[in-house]
């Protein structure tokens, strides 16, 4: 129990009425990355300001270390933000930026200065104090944003889609260092992002979000290996997604054709998602295939393949590191532990 | 080559439209005869003469005391009013900004006897304060319309940046958004005091007796004829403007580089 | 919590100092009281408004509004172009000069025309210098009209200019460079981008000139009745609030209508209105 730093319980928030995140519970761990990952208008950013305290939930109780927060005002949780736009204060140097909240904290100017220098060799900006914002380089802005809230030694690091409007080399050099200062300063970290991929390198858990409401909470691992419904399955990674019909234990009908797969303790005939990792799909001879299909197109990926095999009306998408050309007639072959079954949505 | 001379003429032609008529004045300031048909000699006396007219004196003194508060009452007003606006809905924003135009598009004449009416129902005898209240009304808007702009520019989450570092709504707004917003509010200040300085249409038709600005005077002077003091008025406000332009000329062009 | 209590006195001074007092115009306007004193609701101001020697005023009004803002299109719009092509050496500087005028007394401007066209004035000094006959200019529709372009010439002027000087040059450079000549390029590049500038331009300058009361009394006299001078008139002196009110809502309608059609013709931006200024 002790360890669950913010914990938020039947959390509904309404904007005119109309809810934007619906009854949700969630926790998080001293220590742990969290990420809170959907599309765009899922209520993951409100979430977070929840979190913060720019928004009050609607309904419901937000905890902060045991300890209720619902209506405590920003300037008094011991929470600090890195915003979606870093928000840096144009009319302060990079100095009096970082400074802003010690100087609330009526810090002595000798502390806020070894404590501003700490943090800017930290954020590998040492000698960067006299600068303006508006000198600064997007990344460059994004690590003052970052030492600017790391400098009030919060319990909980909340970061908005830090990263979304750096360049993808920069963005992946950025989450390789969030991670380890993370791992260094034994902060918890919130982080909110619609980035699959960015949530699976560096969270310990992951909370994905849909229209409002959590799909699914889970390691990285779990929510790849395992997801629990077609929503998050298409969401963490590409996927091949069917309408199908448990016809009994470890047997599931789609595509008109029975497959032998490895779920079980369906109602029997009962409407399934059935979901099939691109990756899982192997391309064989025709002759072969438990399917066949006629090769679409075929877009070459930097490490694979991405071809997108019709087979009868329905589109398949295969990754493989083999290319086969346009207009092939192929075979579609996956073993039982490929097929991922899981409950209708809704 | 034509073109470029024709531009030159043009240009010279336009310049000197604008300012003969002031040229005039300073020049007849200067005549010792009361005709501008005629040239009598040169003479300080219409400035002697003004500076001992005490209807002109007093409407100048009054014109700036009613200036310096109305445009700092506005200011003060406008500028927590674009505060409020900004972060207000955006449909009640749309509503409360159309009203705000009121003012600015109404012709002044439908503003100052709408102002007498209300002014007159409610029993204040007119004179100083309904004149100030007057002048208050028609620089607020010109104030929110110079202020809410910078708010709209200042990025996003200022105000949530610095209340998430400790910062409780009213230091942020000292030291983040004031900062921010200060030019706004300098140019809103700044149009409000030219506007109250020059106003005559609203002020005619909320002053009582006694109590009149400058435009005022001017008028019910100028309707009975020429007065060579006007004269002498014109061109030391001619220069008063001239130095005042040319000042804020120099700084803006500093602050530009 | 704060955010609401921050236009609190905003709030109050809209409703106070704008709604309540052109509510009561409004009033006044559909009200009518009859020999006895007793108050009754009745158009009977507005149809007076009507009677041929108001329509008469108004019309005058108009016309005289309309020739305004015409002449000052036609003289500012070449000034504008003239001021955005200028050196930037010199620009800021013929810009400033431009703008000081306008920042004279109002009154005192209209003035300074008395001295010139009066009888004792300058041009009849002049005339009578080349033993010409004196010629009265004051008093007269002319001069009425001189002083509005006088007066408004730079309000069309800025936002012309201020339009013509936002205008990406490279807009004009494509033109240029698929073929268009120096009109060609004029007449369907410049012109149509400028149009927000003309359109803010016009509005503020037939705005002032449809009501003003001070231009005519000074350079026509008592006489010439533009519809500011019924309305004010209709409140000094004859002391009709009931018909002031119903002329001052026909002129409020007449100019919030012509604004709303051409924010619409225009798509203008009410806050790029006079931003030259500043």
């Amino acid at each position: 129990m002790s360890d669950k730093i913010v914990k938020g319980l039947n959390i509904t928030k309404e904007f005119n009425g109309v809810p934007v995140v619906k009854n949700i519970d969630f926790w998080v761990k001293k220590n742990q990355f969290l990420t809170i990952l959907g599309p765009s208008g899922c209520g993951k950013t409100t979430t977070l300001r929840m979190i913060a305290g720019f928004e009050t939930p609607t309904s419901g109780q937000l905890f902060f270390e045991g300890k209720e927060i619902t209506n405590v005002p920003p300037y008094m949780r011991q929470i600090n933000t890195v915003f979606q736009k870093y928000a840096l204060f144009p009319h302060m140097n990079i100095y009096e930026n970082i400074a802003f909240g010690l100087r609330i904290k009526k810090t002595s100017e000798k502390d806020v200065a070894t404590k501003v220098a700490k943090m800017l060799e930290l954020v590998n900006l040492s000698g960067f104090e006299k600068r303006s914002v508006n000198s600064l380089s997007g990344g460059q802005q994004q690590r003052i944003a970052i030492a600017r809230a790391l400098v009030n030694e919060p319990k909980v690091l909340l970061l908005d889609e830090p990263l979304g409007a750096l360049d993808l080399k920069l963005r992946k050099e950025m989450q390789i260092e969030l991670k380890n200062m993370q791992k260094e300063l034994g902060i918890t970290f919130v982080y909110v992002t619609h980035d699959q991929e960015e949530a699976l390198t560096m969270s310990d858990k992951i909370i994905i979000m849909n229209q409002g409401e959590i799909q699914q909470i889970g390691s990285p691992t779990d929510i790849y290996n395992e997801p629990e419904n077609a929503f998050v399955a298409d969401f963490i990674g590409e996927s091949n997604i069917f309408t199908g019909t448990m016809l009994e234990d470890f047997r599931v009908k789609f595509c008109d054709r029975e497959f032998v797969c490895v779920d079980k303790g369906f109602e029997r005939n009962e409407m399934v998602d059935v979901v099939v990792r691109p990756e899982d799909v192997r391309l064989v001879p025709k002759s072969e295939g438990l399917l066949t299909g006629v090769v679409k197109s075929v877009v070459f990926k930097g490490v694979h393949y991405e071809m997108l095999v019709t087979e009868n009306d329905r589109e398949w998408m295969v990754h493989s590191t083999t290319m086969e050309r346009e207009g092939t007639e192929v075979g579609l072959l996956m073993t039982p532990d490929d097929i991922h079954i899981m409950c209708k949505e809704g | 080559m034509v073109g470029k001379w024709l531009k030159r003429l043009y240009t010279i032609l336009m310049f000197g439209f604008l300012y003969a008529p002031i040229a005039v004045l300073a020049i007849f300031s200067f005549n010792d005869s009361k005709s501008t048909a005629k040239w009598g000699g040169f003479t300080f006396d219409w400035y002697k003469s003004l500076f001992q007219n005490d209807l002109i004196m007093r409407s100048l003194y009054y014109t700036i005391l009613v200036a310096i508060i109305a445009s700092a009452i506005s200011t003060l007003i406008g500028t927590f009013a674009a505060f409020g606006l900004y972060y207000m809905k955006p449909l009640k924003q749309k509503v409360l900004l159309n009203v705000n135009s009121l003012p600015i598009l109404n012709p002044d004449i439908v503003t100052g006897i709408s102002l007498m009416t209300l002014f007159v129902a409610l029993n204040i005898k007119l004179g100083l304060i309904t004149m100030i209240l007057a002048h208050v009304t028609f620089c607020i808007p010109y104030v929110v319309l110079s202020v809410l702009p910078k708010f709209k520019q200042m990025p996003s989450e200022m105000l949530e940046a610095a209340m998430d570092l400790g910062a409780t709504p009213w230091y942020a707004f000292r030291k983040v958004i004031y900062p921010e917003i200060k030019p706004g509010i300098i140019t809103g200040a700044l149009i409000a005091f030219t506007l109250s300085i020059d106003d005559f249409v609203i002020s005619f038709f909320n002053t009582g007796s006694g109590v009149s600005n400058l435009s005022i005077a001017i008028y019910s002077m100028a309707r009975r004829g020429i007065k060579p003091e006007i004269n002498a008025l014109s061109t030391l406000m001619f220069i008063t403007v001239l130095i005042l332009l040319l000042i804020l000329n120099k700084r803006t062009k500093i602050e530009e580089i | 919590m704060i955010k609401r209590l921050a236009s609190g006195p905003y709030l109050f001074w809209l409703i106070m100092f704008i709604i309540v007092p052109l509510l009561m115009v409004f009033g006044y306007s559909i009200v009518q009281t009859d020999s006895s004193g007793n108050l009754s609701v009745s158009f009977s101001n507005f149809a007076r408004a009507f009677d041929p020697i108001y329509i008469t005023v108004l019309g005058r009004s108009l016309k005289i509004a309309l020739e305004a803002t015409a002449i000052c299109l036609l003289m500012g719009y070449p000034m504008a172009m003239i001021l955005a092509k200028m050196n930037v050496k010199y620009r800021t500087f013929a810009v400033m000069m431009f703008v000081v005028p306008m920042w004279m007394n109002f009154l005192l401007r209209t003035y300074a025309w008395m001295t010139i066209l009066g009888k004792n004035g300058v041009l009849n000094g002049i005339l009578s210098f080349f033993g010409l006959p004196q010629v009265q200019f004051l008093y007269s529709e002319g001069a009425v009209l001189l002083g509005m372009v006088y007066n408004f010439l730079p309000f069309m002027v800025l936002p012309i200019y201020t339009v013509l000087m936002k205008m990406d040059s490279s807009l004009i450079e494509a033109a240029e460079d698929l073929g268009g000549n120096k009109v060609t390029v004029f007449s369907k590049v410049i012109l149509p981008l400028s149009i927000p500038g003309v359109l803010s331009g016009v509005s503020m300058v037939f705005m002032p000139a449809v009501s003003t009361f001070v231009i005519s009394n000074l350079l026509y006299g008592g006489q010439y009745m533009l519809i500011g001078n019924l309305i004010e008139q209709q409140y000094l002196v004859v002391n009709d609030w009931n018909f002031g009110s119903a002329v001052a809502m026909i002129l409020m309608a007449l100019i919030l209508i012509s604004m709303a059609v051409m924010n619409k013709v225009g798509g203008d931006n009410p806050e790029d209105r006079g931003t030259g200024l500043w």
